[in-house]
């Protein structure tokens, strides 16, 4: 799901890596960036210490730490922050290790801007001790984000994870990864319920922006007049992972367009890859409908609109992802072909834009009220 | 249902940006500089972001022939050589084949029919719903022509909700003084409703200059300290280090005075200066910030000598190379009086700013580029730190940097380590580049959507833009009544004049060092 940055193509600097006691920290990272290193040549290799938020991330599958090392480097560079990276499950045993190190860009003049980074990797028997270890080491009066990467949400009761929480304003997750099937979503539905006031960023909501800032401005009513009003389909077309995107992108439309599910229709489920529904809205019924095509490309491929004109004419719009972010819009018409520059991005700017947003997203509050409604059938 | 979201009920909450209307921008005199070098470039980073409206073309008028394959190879050109991104196989496809153009001058009725008839060929092909922004991108003179014959050949429509809009974007200078200023409101005001007009500073779009509004109304520890109470003076300053260059022509006609602080300077004093508005509402913000020129004290010519210099460049050593003096530039009269550096020392005369000095200084050929807004706070009594009368402790300044490094900083004074009480002054600097990483987007991205969402919050009201040449124009009057002291000189590559060091040193103060 989550579209990564390769080593390749990573960009920043990732200061020399050292294995540090759990107490000296504080001291290690101030060493690495503020006390002169023997490769230092010139003074324009002074560093500066940059920082916009704490980042904790949670990773509980060593495996993926590896993975996502580019991805935080990424993260730093676009927000810099004070990240703290917390590997759970390294082995049965009760071993607490820590690394520090630096993630910087080369600003003007050769000056370093460095986030600080601490990689905390822990044995099972040894991950209560991470959320104490994070505490000291929150940097005062900036928010505090959790990053919380793993493939399951956290289980309720899980000691780590709510002190975690109970340190951060805000949850970053990915309800795609969370939630392969159609059915899935309430579970994420229900979840995000229990968090409260709490804000929520949801990076399968976040990849769906440029779908839904196109379909804000092609149905626009001052472009289609009729299309909102007049809806009577929608068919969302998409790959393997992004069943929760989908159902996102519906909820969306219906608690934007006031539309109530009605439910699924007699002959809605065809097998695991095809879900259909009925809403109402205003102007009537809408069938709605998801498809996933296993070996199709990620994320939504392809959206199709119906809508009928007080006329009684139909029309329509498709919409088609198209290589180099693009997507291409055709109208029923057959006069409107475009192709528009929506670019997704990358995994870490998505988290990166999380993170400068502190906001309650009540838009996707209302679309995952919906899209649990739908994904329960 | 929003203004904002023009009764789309998809775009409420939208968090993606400023949403765009559909619609065409048309650029009168699309052949000059500023087409090129700003406004495409700015027009193909919105679309990189996705952030031009799905129905959208931009059609080139001007005099020069183009075809519109020769005015996307311009287009192309200026976007490789000014935009903060290049141009992408796929995506400059995309974005070239929104671009035409049309050739005509700008005094022709026939050139304005061709214009509308490719307008709406245009519009029916890419279903663009016949919304339009005009951007007059042409000389003053020319904006009563033209506007008069965009109405003529039925191109600019009355805004009312129910039709397509037409807007006009009319760049500054704003006539040359009071009068003409009129004439072109009045003449603008004939044809379109003062709704439709957004009268750009690219100063106002730059996010510096946006974050002053924040910087005083979102943090609290700022505004109780905000008035003549604790505030000693004020310095705005925009230094260009450039000299006149290839802009004499303009530039002889308009003169420091004119060309900066009339727009951009007086339009920071207001940012500064304002009352807290009770909305970010576009007429709230801008009967605050007219609120400020209305008591903006009249400099008469018997105050000339006191509160205004005004200076030319001489000859000298720029960053160690040598240039010549304003009198020695290329199409510069010999005996031209055109000041390129002018300092005023202003009041705003209403009760929070009572007796506070605001020193305003902008010229070419200082030392470096540097737009600055500094705050001074007034001394710490000369007891306990401050008591010796022959080592004053510096004051506190906040520091508001426009461009380039922007960011903030504030002075404040700290003890040096030690068994000595001695105070030293530090600085806490915030910078944009080092906090955010990012690059900012240009200040005409951020200004043309805001035209093509139709907020107007960043543009100069009419009565905005009289009130300040109001003021201007006193001073341009004393000037030209011949009892005001003469131009004065500085050497290029320094700080200005002598007479401007006097007229700060007058009052015990100094300019700073941006």
């Amino acid at each position: 799901v989550a579209n990564t940055v390769t080593a390749a193509e990573a960009s920043a600097l990732v200061l020399p890596v050292r294995a540090v006691d759990v107490e000296d920290i504080e001291r290690e990272l101030h060493g690495i960036l503020f006390e002169p290193s023997e490769t230092a040549e010139t003074p324009a290799e002074v560093a500066i210490r940059a920082r916009m938020s704490n980042l904790l991330v949670w990773i509980d599958d060593p495996n993926d730490a590896a993975r996502l090392e580019n991805d935080v480097g990424g993260v730093a560079e676009l927000h810099p922050s004070r990240i703290l990276v917390m590997v759970g499950g390294v082995g049965a045993g009760s071993d607490l290790t820590a690394y520090v190190s630096a993630i910087c860009q080369i600003g003007e003049g050769g000056r370093r801007l460095c986030s600080e980074h601490v990689v905390l990797r822990a044995g099972r028997g040894a991950a209560h001790r991470l959320p104490s270890v994070a505490r000291a080491l929150l940097v005062g009066d900036l928010p505090t984000s959790l990053w919380w990467t793993s493939a399951t949400l956290p289980p309720a009761g899980m000691g780590v994870a709510d002190e975690l929480l109970a340190m951060a304003g805000q949850m970053i997750f990915d309800s795609a990864t969370c939630s392969a099937a159609y059915a899935g979503l309430p579970a994420v539905g229900a979840w995000v319920a229990s968090l409260g006031k709490r804000t929520v960023a949801d990076l399968a909501w976040s990849r769906t922006e440029p779908w839904r800032g196109l379909l804000i401005r092609a149905l626009d009513p001052r472009c289609a007049p009729a299309a909102l009003a007049g809806l009577r389909a929608v068919r969302i077309e998409h790959g393997a992972q992004a069943t929760t995107e989908a159902l996102l992108l519906l909820g969306w439309l219906a608690s934007r367009l006031g539309w109530r599910v009605a439910g699924e229709r007699p002959d809605g489920a065809d097998g695991a890859d095809r879900r259909r529904w009925v809403a109402t809205g205003p102007a009537g019924e809408i069938a709605l409908e998801a498809r996933r095509d296993p070996a199709g490309r990620a994320g939504i491929v392809r959206s199709h609109f119906g809508w009928q004109e007080p006329s009684g004419r139909a029309g329509s719009l498709d919409v088609v992802a198209v290589d180099g972010g693009r997507l291409a819009t055709s109208a029923s018409d057959g006069g409107l072909e475009r192709i528009v520059a929506a670019p997704q991005a990358r995994l870490p700017a998505l988290v990166a834009g999380r993170l400068a947003d502190l906001t309650v997203d009540r838009v996707y509050l209302e679309a995952l009220t919906l899209g649990s409604a739908l994904g329960r059938g | 249902m929003s203004g904002k979201t023009g009764g789309n009920p998809l775009a409420v909450g939208f968090e993606g940006g400023v949403l765009a209307e559909p619609c065409t921008l048309v650029i009168l005199g699309a052949a000059g500089d500023l087409t090129r070098r700003k406004l495409l470039p700015a027009l193909w980073n919105l679309a990189l972001d996705g952030m031009l409206p799905a129905s959208f073309a931009v059609v080139g008028f001007s005099r020069r022939e183009l075809s519109d394959e020769a005015f996307r190879a311009s287009a192309r050109d200026g976007v490789e050589r000014f935009s903060r991104r290049l141009p992408d196989a796929g995506a400059w496809e995309d974005f070239e084949r929104t671009l035409f153009y049309v050739c005509g001058s700008f005094d022709d009725a026939e050139a304005y029919r061709a214009l509308r008839s490719r307008l709406e060929a245009t519009e029916a092909s890419l279903g663009i719903p016949g919304s339009r922004i005009f951007y007059l991108s042409i000389p003053p003179s020319k904006i009563t022509t033209c506007v008069e014959h965009l109405r003529a050949a039925g191109l600019i429509r009355p805004a009312t909700p129910a039709t397509p809009f037409s807007r006009v974007i009319l760049e500054k200078p704003i006539g040359r003084d009071l009068e003409s200023a009129r004439a072109i409101n009045d003449a603008v005001a004939a044809v379109l409703d003062e709704r439709q007009v957004f009268r750009i500073d690219h100063y106002l779009g730059k996010e510096t200059v946006q974050n002053l509004l924040v910087m005083r109304f979102a943090n609290s520890i700022f505004e109780p300290l905000w008035s003549h109470k604790y505030i000693d003076h004020v310095q705005i300053t925009v230094a260009e280090e450039e000299g006149v260059g290839s802009r004499a022509n303009y530039y002889e006609e308009a003169g420091a005075l004119r060309d900066m602080m009339q727009n951009h300077i007086l339009q920071l004093l207001c940012l500064v200066a304002m009352e807290p508005p009770w909305a970010l509402h576009a007429d709230v913000v801008r009967d605050h910030k007219i609120a400020v020129l209305n008591c903006l004290r009249p400099v008469p010519a018997r105050a000339l000598e006191e509160q205004v210099v005004r200076a030319q460049y001489g000859r000298g050593l720029q960053r160690g190379i040598e240039v010549p003096g304003y009198l020695q530039e290329e199409r510069v009269h010999p005996d031209s009086t055109t000041e390129s550096y002018v300092a005023i020392k202003a009041f705003v005369d209403n009760w929070r700013w009572a007796g506070v000095p605001f020193y305003l200084r902008t010229g070419k050929r200082l030392p470096r580029r540097a737009s600055e807004i500094a705050v001074q706070f007034k001394d710490v009594p000369q007891i306990l730190f401050n008591a010796d009368p022959e080592a004053l402790l510096d004051p506190n300044v906040l520091v508001l940097r426009i461009q380039p490094d922007e960011g903030l900083s504030l002075r404040i004074a700290t003890k040096l380590p030690g068994p000595r009480v001695r105070i030293y002054p530090v600085k806490m600097d915030f910078r944009y580049g080092t906090t955010f990483g990012e690059q900012s987007p240009e200040a005409y991205e951020r200004l043309l959507l805001d035209v093509m969402s139709g907020d107007a919050t960043l543009f100069m009201r009419r009565d905005a833009v009289e009130a300040s040449w109001d003021w201007v124009t006193q001073i341009l009057a004393g000037w030209a009544d011949g009892g005001a002291p003469p131009v004065a000189q500085y050497e290029a590559g320094t700080w200005g004049p002598a007479e401007a060091e006097r007229l700060i040193g007058r009052d015990g103060r100094r300019w700073r060092t941006p």
